[in-house]
C-alpha cells in the first residue's frame, strides 16, 4: 500500500494552510481592526509609507506589538512541541511518546514556578526563560544519567525515570504553589502561567524562541535517515551504521532545549507533540524526511489555529490555550490508545 | 602477521556476572562461508553482536582489517560488515523496496538522494532474493519468511564484503533456506566472507566450509564439518544419540540422524529397523 497523497504536495498544502492562518489571526482580534487599514500599517511598518487616514496609534500597537508576536510565537511553539514528538515518537518506536514524557516539560515548569515564586519575573523579563530552561537542562540530564549506564541506555528505563523525575518537578511545583497561595498575586500569576498561553507574548518572546527554533529543527532534519532506522530497532539501525548512544544523546538534548524554550515561552501546551506527528503519520506514513517537516509545520497550524479559535470564539472567558489543547487532545489520546490497546510495546 | 578481514582475540563479554563469551580467539578469511552452531544460549548472537561492534566486549578486542574495531565509526563498519539480525518483526509500515533501500544508508549523506548506482545495487538485491514482484508491498503484511528474505537483501545491497547472519534460515520454507544458502555461498565464491549462526546441522554441513561449535561461551570445537559434527560432539554439546553419515555423490553435507535425547526422556526414541 502506497499512500495516497504524495508527501510533498501534502508539505505545499500544509504551508499554504499555515500561511493563509497567520495572516488571518494578525488581522482578527477582539479590537475593530479593518482590512483596510491593517494593510496600511503594516506596509508602514516595512518602510513604504502610506497615507494615515483613520489610523490611530493604538490600532499599530495592537497589531504589531501584540498580535503579530502572538501569532509568531504560536507558530514556533507550535512547530517545536511536534516536531519533538515526533522525534521522541520515532527514538522510543512508540507512537504514543510525547516530549511531557521525559519529564522535561514540568522541569522546566518548575524552574518558571520558581522565578515566579521568587519574584525574579516582575525584576526581568528573562528571569522566567532562564530558570525554564534550567529546568528543563537539569531534568533531561537527571533523567539520561539514571538510565544510562556502561554508555548505553534503555528506552524503557528512559521513559520510567521520565515519569519519576517528572512526579517529582510536578509535586515540587505543587509544593511552591501551594506556599504562594499566600500572596494572592502571585499566587495566581503561577496557576495562570502553569496553564499555558500566548496572552501577552511580546517580540522579545518571539526573539528568544526564534533561534532555538530555527536552529533546533535544522538539526533535527538531519536525523531523518538515522530516525527511520532507528524505527526498526537498535540491531538493524546499528548494522546500517547507525551510531545510536551519539544519536539518542544528540535527539534528547535538542529536543530538550526545544521543549525548555517552548515551555519557557508559553508554559505548559499539552498534547501538541502528541496527536499531531500521530495524525500525520497516518497520512503520510512513517518516513521522518516528510514527517518532521511536516509535524513542525501542523504544529505550527494547530497551535495558532486553536488560539485563533479561543480568542474568537470566548474572547472574555479568558480561556488559557493549555487548557484547551488538554481539553481536545485527552480525549484523542484516550481513542488512540483504546484502538491500539493490544498492540503496544514498550 | 597477515592482515586477515576479520578477526578476534581473547574476546569475552559479560552481563554483570553472567559471564556469555569467554576467551574467543578467531580469524576469518575472504571467501569463506563460517557457520556457528551451538545449543540455545551458547552465545553465538552475543558473538555476531560483538564482531558488529554492537556491543562492546569487556575484554579482548576485534580486528576489522587489522584495525581495532573501537577505531571505527559505526558507519565505517556498516560499509564492511553488514548485519541480518534474527528478531524482524516490524510495525511500521515500510514498503520492501523501502528497507532494501536502507541497506545504501552507509554510502549516503544525511540528505543525498539515491544514484542511478543505488537503484542498480537495490535492484540486484532484490532479484537475487526473488524479491522483485512484492517490491512495493509493505512489509508488516508479510510472512516471517518473506521479511528474513527483506533483511537478506537489505544487507546485500549494502555491498559490505563481510555478511553476518544470525540464524536467516530460521522461519523459512525449506525451498528458501535452500536459496538463501546457495546464494550466500555464491557470495563467498565472488570473495565475500560469511559468517552464520544456524541452528540446521545438516544445512550448515552442506554449505559452510568450516564450523565453529560454540558452548557455554567458549569455542567447543573447530574446523570442516565432518571434524566437527561427530557422534561424540553431538553427544556432549547437543546432548543427543546421533548416527552419522557423509552424504553421498561428492556433496559436503553430513546426515545427522538424532536418535534419542539424552536428557533422561527416553520416550521419544527412534527405533531404527534393524
Amino acid at each position: 500500500m502506497t499512500f495516497m497523497v504524495k508527501p510533498t504536495l501534502v508539505l505545499i498544502l500544509m504551508l499554504l494552510i499555515l500561511s493563509g492562518l497567520m495572516i488571518a489571526a494578525i488581522f482578527h482580534g477582539p479590537s475593530d481592526i479593518t482590512l483596510g487599514k491593517a494593510l496600511i500599517i503594516l506596509s508602514n511598518a516595512w518602510g513604504w509609507p502610506m497615507p494615515l487616514d483613520g489610523v490611530r496609534p493604538w490600532m499599530q500597537s495592537v497589531l504589531i506589538d501584540v498580535r503579530m508576536p502572538r501569532v509568531l510565537v504560536g507558530a514556533l511553539a507550535g512547530a517545536c512541541l511536534a516536531i519533538s514528538g515526533a522525534v521522541m515518537q520515532g527514538m522510543f518506536r512508540n507512537p504514543l511518546a510525547s516530549p511531557s514524557v521525559l519529564g522535561v516539560s514540568s522541569g522546566a515548569s518548575l524552574g518558571a514556578v520558581t522565578a515566579l515564586y521568587l519574584g525574579l519575573a516582575s525584576i526581568s523579563i528573562w528571569a522566567l526563560p532562564i530558570f525554564a530552561f534550567t529546568g528543563a537542562g537539569l531534568t533531561m540530564f537527571l533523567v539520561y544519567r539514571i538510565a544510562s549506564q556502561r554508555g548505553r541506555t534503555a528506552t524503557g528505563t528512559l521513559l520510567l525515570s521520565g515519569i519519576a523525575i517528572g512526579a517529582l518537578t510536578t509535586a515540587a511545583s505543587s509544593l511552591i504553589l501551594a506556599l504562594s497561595l499566600n500572596n494572592w498575586e502571585v499566587g495566581r500569576m503561577i496557576v495562570y502561567w502553569t496553564m499555558g498561553g500566548l496572552e501577552g507574548r511580546t517580540w522579545d518572546h518571539v526573539w528568544l524562541l526564534l533561534p532555538f527554533a530555527t536552529l533546533g529543527i535544522s538539526i533535527l532534519l538531519f536525523f531523518s535517515r538515522s530516525l527511520d532506522a532507528l524505527l526498526l530497532g537498535e540491531v538493524h539501525a546499528a548494522s546500517i551504521g547507525v551510531d545510536i548512544v551519539n544519536t539518542r544523546r544528540s535527539l534528547l538534548i535538542i529536543t530538550a532545549a526545544l521543549v525548555g524554550a517552548t515551555v519557557s515561552v508559553c508554559g505548559l501546551i499539552g498534547f501538541i507533540g502528541l496527536v499531531v506527528p500521530h495524525i500525520l503519520r497516518l497520512i503520510m506514513g512513517p518516513h521522518h524526511r516528510y514527517l518532521l517537516p511536516a509535524s513542525a509545520i501542523g504544529g505550527s497550524i494547530t497551535l495558532v489555529g486553536a488560539d485563533l479559535l479561543l480568542r474568537t470564539m470566548a474572547p472574555e472567558k479568558a480561556i488559557p490555550l493549555g487548557v484547551a489543547t488538554a481539553m481536545l487532545g485527552a480525549p484523542f489520546f484516550l481513542f488512540l490508545l483504546i484502538r491500539k490497546r493490544w498492540s503496544i510495546q514498550l | 602477521m597477515k592482515t586477515t578481514p576479520l578477526a578476534c582475540s581473547n574476546l569475552a563479554f559479560d552481563y554483570g556476572k553472567q559471564q556469555v563469551i569467554n576467551n574467543i580467539n578467531l580469524n576469518f578469511e575472504k571467501g569463506e562461508f563460517v557457520g556457528l552452531i551451538g545449543p540455545n544460549g551458547a552465545g553465538k548472537s552475543t558473538l555476531l553482536n560483538l564482531l558488529m561492534g554492537m556491543i562492546k566486549p569487556t575484554e579482548g578486542y576485534v580486528n576489522l582489517s587489522g584495525q581495532p574495531l573501537k577505531q571505527y565509526k559505526q558507519r565505517d563498519i556498516a560499509r564492511q560488515i553488514s548485519l541480518v539480525p534474527q528478531d524482524v518483526s516490524i510495525d511500521y509500515a515500510f514498503s520492501v523496496r523501502e528497507i532494501v533501500a536502507m541497506g545504501r544508508n552507509p554510502h549516503l549523506g544525511p540528505f543525498q538522494p539515491e544514484t542511478k548506482r543505488d537503484r542498480e545495487l537495490i535492484h540486484l538485491a532484490m532479484e537475487k532474493t526473488d524479491l522483485l514482484q512484492m517490491d512495493s508491498r509493505n512489509v508488516n503484511q508479510l510472512s516471517g519468511g518473506e521479511r528474513q528474505r527483506v533483511f537478506i537483501a537489505r544487507a546485500i545491497a549494502q555491498e559490505a564484503p563481510i555478511l553476518l547472519m544470525d540464524e536467516p534460515t530460521a522461519n523459512l520454507d525449506l525451498c528458501h533456506q535452500l536459496e538463501v544458502l546457495s546464494l550466500v555461498k555464491a557470495l563467498t565464491e565472488e570473495g565475500q566472507l560469511a559468517i552464520s549462526a544456524i541452528h540446521d546441522l545438516e544445512l550448515a554441513s552442506r554449505f559452510c566450509d568450516r564450523l565453529i561449535l560454540i558452548h557455554e561461551g567458549k569455542i567447543a570445537a573447530q574446523g570442516s564439518p565432518s571434524q566437527v559434527l561427530t557422534k561424540e560432539n553431538l553427544y556432549r554439546f547437543f546432548a543427543i544419540e546421533a548416527e552419522i553419515e557423509a552424504y553421498a555423490h561428492g556433496e559436503n553435507g553430513i546426515r545427522v540422524t538424532a536418535l534419542r535425547s539424552c536428557n533422561g526422556h527416553s520416550s521419544t526414541n527412534l527405533k531404527r529397523n534393524d
